[in-house]
């Protein structure tokens, strides 16, 4: 049995140590050749909502994302969304979750039924909403489709962003403990980038107080 | 005005309490707001000077007497600071936030409004002259934080507050949310509310320490006017 458990262990650790968090890359090109001229809406994934509660997806966007055709030498990974057929307005949320080092840098369509644009979310509206860069707005009645795709206008740039957070770290010493405060700033450069996770979340409107 | 240093740090520290103020998008194409009443905002007395964190915190009821005794200390120092450099905070955030209103095309007329303590009018009074909605805004706190001790650790603009808009026909919420300019413990799971508009001072304004600013009084203004620059655009911006 001890031959057999040190095999184990290694394994384990190997394995452990594989599950570290490493980000992946930014994504600064699309490589792909074949690329859709048009958002592909027959194999939009729909999002379910009540009207009630809160729905989220929440997606990646890589390397084997499709990707679409979006100007003469411009590329971009894409989703298709399916709206729900709501009837009142309700909001949508689209929050790109950044690495150490880039986020996915959204461009949001909103198509009809049809599959026309209908309305474009400026790209000067996204915001770090609690360091995340994020888009809320709110739903229009001839919404039927949402197109998620990376801004390729965008891809490339980046912004800085000083963050500034607390620590309390705490040692033990025999019957005594001790809890020590101290502060960190950091100042970080996030690349746009095609790729990244992204959470969309469609919620009824609050009622504010 | 009144003082709202009660709210220091603990406000700063967590980004304000994530439960109180629901986010709301404005969807201007459906609203139809031309004319906005400005309800004079709420703001504080004077700026905040604040650690975030400090090896005060480690020795209990002792150590925060200690703490709040210093912070006292920091901000009576800063206070002159923007009065001897003829900066009126509050008077040029409203003439900021008034000049970015009318830059997005709203026409917009001064409503009086008082208030007794950091939140939004709870009655709104009538404004002088037909408007289509009321603009609330609240500054919480402005002035400068560090996130702890240390030249590592330097002592940065920061403003926060929250707005809303409200239809004058209805009283609709067409818009609220909460911005804060240097927000401290944003991302990784922090204490920052979840949506909270969080926006990056000028790098330009760092004061490694206390006496850094004071040394320093006209950069220290510029670095206070710059944070609150940075949130009227961002109410501009909510409104578009």
């Amino acid at each position: 049995m001890r031959n057999i458990h040190w095999p184990v262990m290694a394994g384990a650790v190997l394995l452990l140590s594989g599950c570290a968090h490493t980000p992946p890359p930014p994504m600064l090109s699309i490589t792909q050749t074949s690329c859709d001229a048009l958002p592909d809406m027959q194999h939009a994934q729909p999002i379910p909502f009540n009207g009630k509660d809160d729905t989220s997806v929440s997606v990646l966007f890589d390397g084997k994302t499709a990707c679409l055709q979006s100007g003469a030498d411009a590329k971009s990974l894409y989703r298709m969304y399916r709206l729900p057929d709501a009837q009142s307005p309700y909001l949508i949320s689209i929050v790109s979750v950044p690495t150490e080092v880039s986020v996915f840098v959204p461009r949001i369509t909103i198509l009809d039924a049809k599959g026309a644009p209908v309305r474009e979310i400026p790209p000067d509206s996204l915001t770090f909403r609690n360091g995340n860069l994020s888009a809320l707005f709110r739903s229009h009645a001839n919404d039927s489709y949402l197109l998620l795709a990376s801004d390729s206008d965008q891809v490339g740039k980046s912004s800085q962003q000083i963050l500034e957070s607390t620590q309390v770290t705490t040692a033990v010493s025999g019957p005594l403990y001790f809890t020590y405060h101290s502060g960190n700033d950091q100042t970080r450069q996030l690349l746009y980038s095609h790729n990244g996770s992204v959470e969309i979340t469609l919620s009824p409107i609050p009622q504010a107080r | 005005m009144k003082s709202f240093h009660w709210l220091i740090p603990g406000a700063l520290a967590l980004g304000l309490s994530a439960c109180s103020t629901p986010e709301i998008p404005f969807d201007k194409a459906s609203a139809g707001i031309q004319r906005i009443g400005l309800l004079t905002p709420g703001f504080p007395s004077g700026p905040s000077v604040a650690l975030a964190s400090d090896p005060g915190q480690s020795f209990g009821l002792v150590g925060a007497l200690v703490d709040a005794g210093l912070q006292s200390n920091r901000e009576s120092r800063f206070k002159a600071i923007p009065v001897g450099n003829g900066f009126e905070p509050s008077d040029e955030f409203w003439n900021d936030l008034v000049a970015q209103l009318q830059k997005d095309g709203y026409a917009v007329a001064g409503v009086p409004a008082f208030r007794d303590r950091s939140d939004f009018v709870k009655q709104i009074p009538p404004a002088q002259q037909p408007v289509d909605a009321y603009l609330d805004v609240v500054v919480d706190s402005y002035g400068y934080i560090a996130a702890g001790i240390g030249g590592d650790n330097p002592y940065r603009p920061f403003v926060v507050l929250q707005c809303k808009l409200v239809r004058a026909s209805d009283s609709t919420i067409l818009m609220q949310d909460r911005v804060a300019v240097n927000a401290v413990n944003q991302g990784g799971g922090g204490w920052a509310a979840p949506k909270l508009i969080t926006i990056s001072p000028d790098p330009a304004f760092s004061f490694p320490e206390m006496e850094d600013l004071t040394r320093n009084p006209k950069q220290a203004v510029d670095g206070t006017r710059s944070a609150l620059v940075q949130s009227t655009d961002e109410i501009g911006k909510l409104l578009r």
